[in-house]
């Protein structure tokens, strides 16, 4: 990638090593090359988020924290509930411990100089602490279709202009450096138009059947080829019935699952589970999540038996 | 590949007509990446880098990708048309592209010298782009109105209320209770018990607001409403999901509601008009979604007869209901439904329109008699 305009430059082939695993939610990362080219883009315009959609899954989530890894920057994950309002990703104010303090405060010389100070009772939310990092950050915004329809809008102008104000002590706060922003959305909610012209976008795929193997094997490193593959390919036959009984748009087996059910398959004797996969679905509980999912794979396996 | 090569304002274009919520500034950020070296390996990078600015959905993308090819199709099949079967990749002739070697030496100059040597020779369309991309914008923009209709679209987005805006004018149905575990702060009574005891000790809490308003859609199916079935469902999960109701109920029935109400929407599971409408309450707010015969264009006393004894029926159980028709209110006169106007406050299915339906079924009054004016 010739970019000199910014130092960082994501190419997805740094990984944690093993003994990281699991720490923070950290574990390998293998993107595509479209999404390694949308992050770099990302990177380089600063000012617009990259807006990541895809199955359930798919490891949207998981990008961000892949990235500030690699280049090494900090990170801050915003995690969305429903009731989420989009000024407590900047920061909150508790009014009522500086109420209950300012009681007291004629009591306690200490709480007094506390009580004078309303940055004592201001905590940052991870974009506020993004903006304040002298470092660029790596800001996860997660499932933002979970919050209100207005939400999104409410973060215009901060994501656009890069600051905002503190209402109790009037104060601006500014970016020291432009943070790295992604978004990620199920779907759930559309997000309104003025959001959206700012964001960049990608669609996470399903990966295909090699990238699939080199994801198990990033994360079990060590694990048998042959078991690899014969689980790779039993999944992807389940996840084509799946496709065709439900159409493009039902709930599919992902590759998070995939990883849940290798997890599990690997802590039983290889030559058992490799003669498993031929005939039924070994721990179909891992892999159907419904009692319709299950309903038609026993079908199915049954016709296959009869035939 | 040179991408100065391609059409790439045209393309924008073609995806602004598309309405895609598009601006110069999205323009103008691809040719600043493109300086900068992204997506100018060769037509998949160029795509990726469009597709990844310009398209914000999967709906999207399938369209844009389907331009991308035309446009690629089009400046492939041109070079070759000047009668030059030699050498299809000589950057230096660039017959497509108008602002060649010329302008290059005064329009690289403002740029910052560490990232010229990046950008490829041919790439120079910086400087008097944006002039021809906010021409081209207005243009456009113009050309609509000049040619009197309204740009079509791919996207689902077509009717005269978005599902956005729908969500949005169900928010002004409410009817707010506090109910649950308290877990608001309650400022006032707080203060005020300060003020009582001289000192804070405990703060007041009160359960959340919650919104109790019932909503209940009766839902004319088939028949005339069936270019409109799209519409109703998208009233339905509007109401259901987004529209923060506390209940959103639906009713379906033919032409008008006679003797029974039906579940669902192939009109099999029926209720009897008098145990509906036991059921709906007298509390929740009724909408009824209808052309009332306005689309046919035709008078039917029948119709009309039956229309007015169940609105007689309904009027007795229940306080507020309104009525949305999918068909402009220019269409109502000398059909049915200029005479059921009289009869039920009617509303046009327009953003206006609902907003002024859901006003009725707050319980504020909404000058319906006479609203329209062939009406007088």
């Amino acid at each position: 990638m010739a970019n000199l305009a910014t130092s960082h430059t994501y190419t997805g082939e740094v990984q944690p090593k093993p003994e990281e695993y699991g720490k923070d939610g950290l574990y390998p990362y293998l993107p595509s090359k479209e999404l390694v080219e949308a992050v770099n883009l990302t990177i380089f315009l600063e000012k617009r988020p990259l807006l990541i959609k895809g199955d359930p899954g798919s490891g949207k989530t998981r990008l961000a924290q892949a990235v500030a890894y690699e280049l090494d920057l900090p990170y801050e994950p915003w995690y969305i509930k429903s009731t989420g309002r989009a000024r407590d990703g900047l920061y909150t104010y508790d009014a009522v411990r500086r109420l209950h303090d300012a009681q007291l405060a004629h009591l306690d010389e200490s709480r007094r100089s506390r009580v004078d100070d309303p940055w004592n009772y201001i905590h940052l939310g991870p974009l506020g602490r993004a903006f304040q990092k002298e470092q660029r950050t790596v800001v996860l915004i997660d499932e933002i279709d979970k919050a209100d329809i207005d939400f999104p809008n409410d973060l215009l102008l901060e994501l656009d202009e890069q600051r905002f104000f503190i209402e109790e002590t009037g104060e601006e706060i500014k970016a020291h450096e432009p943070p790295i922003v992604f978004i990620t959305s199920n779907d759930e909610k559309e997000l309104p138009d003025a959001f959206l012209r700012r964001c960049l976008f990608i669609y996470i795929e399903f990966p295909s059947p090699s990238q699939l193997v080199a994801i198990v094997n990033a994360h079990f490193p060590g694990s048998s080829p042959g078991l690899v593959e014969a689980a790779v390919d039993r999944f992807l036959e389940l996840r084509q019935q799946m496709e065709q009984e439900k159409g493009k748009a039902g709930k599919k087996v992902s590759t998070s699952e995939l990883l849940d059910w290798f997890a599990v398959l690997r802590r039983h004797p290889e030559d058992e589970v490799l003669a498993e996969l031929k005939g039924q679905l070994p721990f179909p509980e891992v892999l159907l999540k419904s009692w319709e999912d299950h309903l038609r794979y026993l079908q199915a396996s049954n016709a296959k038996r009869e035939t | 590949m040179n991408p100065d090569e391609l059409p790439l304002l045209e393309l924008f274009n073609r995806l602004r007509e598309h309405g895609l919520p598009l601006g110069v500034e999205e323009y103008m950020t691809v040719l600043r990446a493109l300086r900068a070296g992204f997506g100018v390996g060769d037509h998949r990078a160029l795509e990726q880098l469009c597709c990844t600015v310009w398209v914000k959905s999967e709906e999207e993308a399938r369209l844009f990708h389907r331009l991308f090819e035309q446009m690629l199709a089009q400046s492939v099949a041109r070079p070759r048309e000047p009668a030059l079967p030699e050498t299809p990749q000589p950057p230096p002739e660039t017959p497509v592209a108008p602002s060649a070697e010329a302008p290059a030496s005064e329009t690289a100059q403002p740029v910052s010298p560490p990232t010229a040597p990046i950008a490829p020779p041919g790439l120079t369309l910086e400087m008097d782009e944006p002039a021809q991309v906010v021409q081209a914008v207005r243009r456009s923009a113009r050309d609509d109105l000049e040619m009197g209709h309204p740009r079509f679209s791919l996207l689902t987005e077509y009717f005269p209320v978005t599902r956005r805006q729908m969500k949005q004018s169900w928010r002004h149905l409410r009817r707010p209770v506090r109910e649950g575990p308290p877990e608001e702060l309650d400022v006032r009574a707080t203060i005020e018990k300060i003020g009582r005891e001289g000192i804070l000790l405990e703060l007041v809490l009160v359960p959340r607001r919650s919104n109790r308003a019932e909503l209940v859609l009766l839902i004319d199916q088939d028949g005339s409403m069936v270019p409109f079935h799209t519409l109703s469902r998208q009233l339905v999960e509007t109401a259901r999901r987004g529209g923060r109701l506390g209940r959103a109920g639906v009713y379906y029935f033919h032409d008008y509601p006679d003797s029974y109400l039906y579940r669902d929407p192939a009109r099999l599971k029926a209720q009897s008009i008098p145990e509906a409408l036991a059921a709906i309450g007298e509390r929740a707010a009724v909408l009824i979604v209808s052309d009332a015969g306005a689309a046919r264009g035709n008078f039917d006393p029948e119709r009309l007869e039956q229309t007015r004894a169940f609105v007689q029926q309904l009027k007795q159980s229940v306080r507020r209901y309104a009525w949305l028709n999918p068909m402009p209110n220019t269409r109502w006169p000398g059909t049915t439904a200029g005479e059921i106007a009289r009869l039920v406050p009617m509303f046009e299915m327009s953003r206006r329109g609902l907003d002024a339906a859901i006003s009725a079924l707050q319980g504020r009054y909404v000058y319906w008699e006479k609203m329209y004016p062939w009406m007088m």
